[in-house]
């Protein structure tokens, strides 16, 4: 998951949840290559004897294929997979906030989960075997007939586009401010100590 | 993430493989869960922050979003967390403070989206 929808002209998007008790959870009739890692199981099937002789046919010799008997089989399943809404948020949220240069934080979802969105791929990232995919000849695997892109990616760039033409970019933290900022700290912590062992600090108009 | 356990005499065929190799480089639209926790004394209420990173089991899949919630330690002195450095092999999962005091944590699971 990541975003599921974003309008052309990027004033909303729309997104599901990846908590599994969320109302905006939503893995049902996902696309094949999409896994959810909390409602995905594995399970036993039985397979009637039958139905395994014709799955292995020509795959093991004859003598075996007569002996075969009911079988227990293990494979995954779907089964578990919860239907439910899209949040849909509008960019102007003021929740939505860049962490980082590359990343974006959704607004906390109402079950308190927060999502954070990559919207900037370098280059490297962009090779990366989930986000350039290969596509493979059914008929011979061994075959790439051509490269895809992981769909999150464009969706993602378009919301950093839409951000960026908000004015909300992402700013770097001020080195002068910081340093202020642990200044002040500092001070706080020392006159805190300094209460603690009873000594009262001078006022600044204390005069000696 | 389940996986099928093969035993002596069994086939052992693509699929077999390919449940290791889909972890170590998992494939689009995956995703990874676990449980994170961090912990530390925030000194100032505005301003600090806590901080802990968080190691994927994908070596070289990059992350295209990620979750944090507060389900197993709904936490204190801090807001709500959040995660930022989303790459391959690793993210970070930090807290900004609300009060100063010697223990502030919060703690839940995080999903990662390949």
């Amino acid at each position: 998951m990541g975003l599921h929808t974003i309008a052309d002209d990027g004033s909303t998007f729309g997104y599901h949840c990846h908590n599994k008790n969320c109302r905006f959870h939503n893995c049902a009739n996902w696309e094949p290559w999409q896994k959810c890692a909390h409602h995905d199981a594995v399970e036993h099937v039985v397979v009637p004897a039958d139905e395994m002789r014709k799955r292995m046919q020509g795959a093991i010799a004859p003598e075996m294929l007569a002996r075969m008997t009911d079988a227990i089989i293990t494979q995954k399943t779907t089964a578990g997979r919860t239907d439910g809404e899209t949040r849909q948020l509008s960019i102007d949220d003021p929740g939505i906030e860049w962490v980082d240069e590359r990343h974006v934080a959704l607004p906390v979802c109402e079950c308190g989960t927060r999502m954070t969105l990559k919207v900037v791929f370098t280059d490297e990232e962009m090779k990366a075997p989930n986000i350039q995919i290969a596509v493979r000849d059914p008929q011979n695997p061994s075959l790439i007939t051509r490269l895809d892109q992981h769909p999150m990616v464009s969706r993602h760039q378009s919301l950093a586009t839409a951000l960026q033409a908000k004015g909300n970019v992402y700013t770097p933290p001020d080195p002068a401010v910081q340093e202020a900022a642990q200044r002040e700290q500092h001070k706080a912590l020392i006159l805190e100590v300094l209460k603690e062992q009873g000594v009262v600090p001078r006022t600044e108009n204390t005069t000696s | 993430m389940a996986l099928t356990a093969y035993n002596a005499g069994d086939t052992f065929n693509t699929n077999t493989i390919n449940q290791l190799v889909n972890i170590l480089l998992e494939p689009s639209g995956a995703q990874e869960v676990g449980h994170y926790e961090i912990e530390g004394p925030p000194y100032t209420a505005s301003g600090s922050f806590l901080s802990g990173p968080v190691v994927t089991l994908s070596r070289v899949s990059v992350p295209v979003s990620a979750s944090v919630d507060s389900s197993d330690d709904s936490g204190a002195k801090l807001n709500a967390p959040t995660t930022g450095h989303l790459t391959a092999g690793a993210m970070q999962i930090y807290a900004q403070a609300n009060a100063t005091g010697t223990t502030g944590h919060v703690g839940g699971l995080f999903t990662v989206q390949l």
